[in-house]
């Protein structure tokens, strides 16, 4: 339960600020210059922080939409990602955000129709390109959705654009928004999934395998194109047998037809990142079978990292078309 | 585990660290320092009167540290009377916002607390002053001893507690030594509380950052290179996360020195697959 919210001062009488605020009884709420006067200060600690974070309502300046790390997409020309929020609510042990913050606070970028100025001004930049954005790269994108409101402004918006897609990647299952609108066939809603043992263990606070994918089959039904995401796989005894059982429950209850891609990739970590995520949590034995390789990344050995990727793309070329299976290489660090 | 918890207390007053000290079991620890020390029989409660102002509750603070060679999982807490311009005198609230008056510049205290205490924002004055106003509590402390315990430990370890003493009503100078302990004495338990309940967030820390006590078992064993030293302790931490049940020390019997040693830790720990169902 949020119990603290910052606010700028800036942004402290916008509409949405007044409409969030409603939403938590009984919160304190503590006025701020900027969300940098208590987000990410480098006594603050993230793991301490995550037994309750707070919420910071906050104006997002610059960089409101980036390009992706090479080796990041699921065909598009080019990609980009953008977050309107940073952090998440869930507390997944292998998440990039544990290393790249040290604080666990969301702040939440309330000024979304800067992002949508952007993604208009990128795709009248490349007319001539596919261009895939990602929603979700710094959080859950629909984790929050009842009291952001962010996926419902945005995903109408991409309606109007035909040369472009939007993928918003979640663990979510609060998706009844999207029950409640038609379908927008270039919005592709994009669920991270591992077998559910892996997942019990690692992915903390999020909704269980079987409920995703009981939202996977709403969504499906309501005519959504589905992302399946397997990024990154989880290494350990009986790996194969419990992949394969996840793959044959997603595929016998998904219809093909609703399948707009598949990606894979295995477990790693920016070198730098790793190290401060394990100082965080070296009780986590995921992170003490993981080992620095020849790239900046920290991983799985090779020869498991090739074991896995082969089992997958095997799986996955036995039913799709490889124009919609996608290799997430080393470069780029999933969250 | 003598270290562990730590608990530093910094106070302005003497009246204020009277029910403290008592509550603690802290006497006197040195005659001849620049703030009063105390300390209890363990160790593990240490509390510096730092007089009234800015610079000396940054100075005691830091003397703190020194002295009590505080690890990095202290708890630090900041307690002590305050000024409010609405508030009823005896009140106890937890700071989570400080203005230093002089710079305008803020802090946000936000200890990873669950025991549930009246919040406030504070203005760290260099003076006393007279202009109460509603909204925020008033000292000459906080901001400094915030702004100095967040090098020494991370920030949701520190809490700056305040108790409301005067206003508009009663004036500063008129506050009897008697009266500040009465005050503090009215939420000793609280206070005792919140020790309680921060150790236990405070035991994550000491958990993550102590140097396990298998390393120094094995670093005396063989002549180490600081290379070594720094490979052994990377090893043995994802060791005691592999093997919680496996001693290290054990796993090196065989070996006749360092590298050896080191080989056969990193042996195990790359056979190792992890069992999720067994987690």
């Amino acid at each position: 339960m949020i119990d603290t919210i910052y606010v700028e001062k800036e942004i402290e009488e916008h509409p949405r600020t007044r409409s969030i605020l409603t939403r938590f009884k009984g919160r304190r709420e503590i006025l701020v210059e900027r969300y940098g006067e208590v987000f990410n200060k480098r006594s603050q600690n993230f793991r301490l922080q995550k037994r309750n974070p707070s919420l910071i309502i906050a104006k997002k300046h610059t960089g409101h939409i980036l390009s992706t790390p090479q080796g990041f997409g699921i065909g598009g020309a080019k990609n980009f990602y953008f977050s309107h929020m940073i952090n998440c609510v869930y507390d997944c042990r292998y998440c990039f955000l544990q290393g790249m913050y040290a604080s666990a606070n969301y702040v939440l970028f309330i000024n979304y129709e800067d992002f949508i100025s952007e993604i208009n001004n990128l795709i009248f930049k490349h007319p001539e390109d596919k261009l895939t954005f990602f929603s979700g790269y710094d959080c859950d994108s629909l984790a929050l959705e009842p009291i952001t409101g962010f996926a419902s402004f945005i995903v109408p918006s991409f309606k109007e654009y035909s040369s472009a897609e939007i993928e918003f990647r979640t663990k979510s299952t609060q998706i009844e928004f999207l029950l409640s609108i038609e379908p927008v066939s270039n919005c592709i809603i994009a669920y991270s999934l591992m077998p559910e043992i892996e997942s019990r263990a690692l992915d903390h606070k999020t909704p269980s395998i079987e409920k995703r994918i009981n939202a996977i089959k709403r969504l499906a039904a309501h005519g959504w194109k589905i992302g399946l995401r397997f990024d990154p796989l989880i290494y350990g005894q009986d790996w194969e047998k419990r992949y394969q059982e996840l793959f044959d429950t997603l595929f016998s209850s998904i219809p093909r037809g609703s399948i707009h891609s598949i990606s894979y990739g295995s477990l790693r970590f920016p070198k730098e990142m790793f190290k401060a995520v394990h100082k965080l949590y070296p009780e986590e034995k995921l992170l003490s079978t993981i080992f620095p390789g020849d790239m900046d990344t920290v991983g799985y050995k090779t020869e498991i990292e090739d074991q896995m990727t082969r089992f997958c793309k095997n799986a996955f070329s036995r039913i799709f078309s490889e124009d919609i299976v996608f290799k997430c290489t080393t470069e780029a660090t999933a969250p | 585990m003598n270290d562990y918890p730590a608990i530093r207390w910094v106070v302005a007053l003497k009246p204020e660290a009277r029910i403290i000290r008592k509550n603690f079991n802290m006497s006197s620890s040195t005659q001849n320092s620049p703030y009063p020390l105390f300390k209890n029989a363990s160790g593990q409660h240490w509390l510096t009167i730092s007089g009234v102002g800015r610079i000396n509750a940054a100075a005691a603070t830091i003397y703190l540290y020194q002295i009590s060679k505080a690890p990095p999982w202290t708890i630090w807490i900041n307690v002590g009377i305050a000024g409010s311009g609405g508030s009823p005198i005896g009140s106890l609230y937890l700071i989570d916002k400080i203005t230093d008056f002089s710079t305008q510049l803020s802090v946000f205290p936000k200890p990873a607390l669950s025991v549930s205490i009246p919040r406030s924002s504070l203005l760290t004055l260099d003076a006393p002053g007279e202009n109460y106003s509603r909204d925020q509590l008033f000292d000459m402390e906080g901001y400094s001893f915030f702004e100095i315990a967040s090098k020494l430990s991370c920030q949701q370890l520190i809490l700056v507690l305040k108790i409301v003493s005067d206003g508009p009503d009663i004036d500063f100078r008129s506050i009897m030594s008697k009266n500040v302990s009465e005050l503090v004495a009215r939420h000793i338990e609280v206070l005792s509380n919140v020790v309680d309940d921060l150790a236990s967030v405070s035991k994550i820390e000491y958990d993550r950052l102590h140097i396990p006590d298998a390393y120094n078992s094995i670093v005396t064993k063989y002549h180490f290179t600081e290379t070594q030293k720094h490979q052994l302790k990377k090893l043995i931490i994802r060791w005691r996360a592999l093997f919680p049940e496996r001693k290290p020390v054990d796993e090196i019997v065989n070996t006749n020195n360092a590298s050896m040693a080191l080989k056969a830790l990193r042996a195990g720990i790359d056979s190792y697959k992890i069992k999720w169902d067994k987690k």
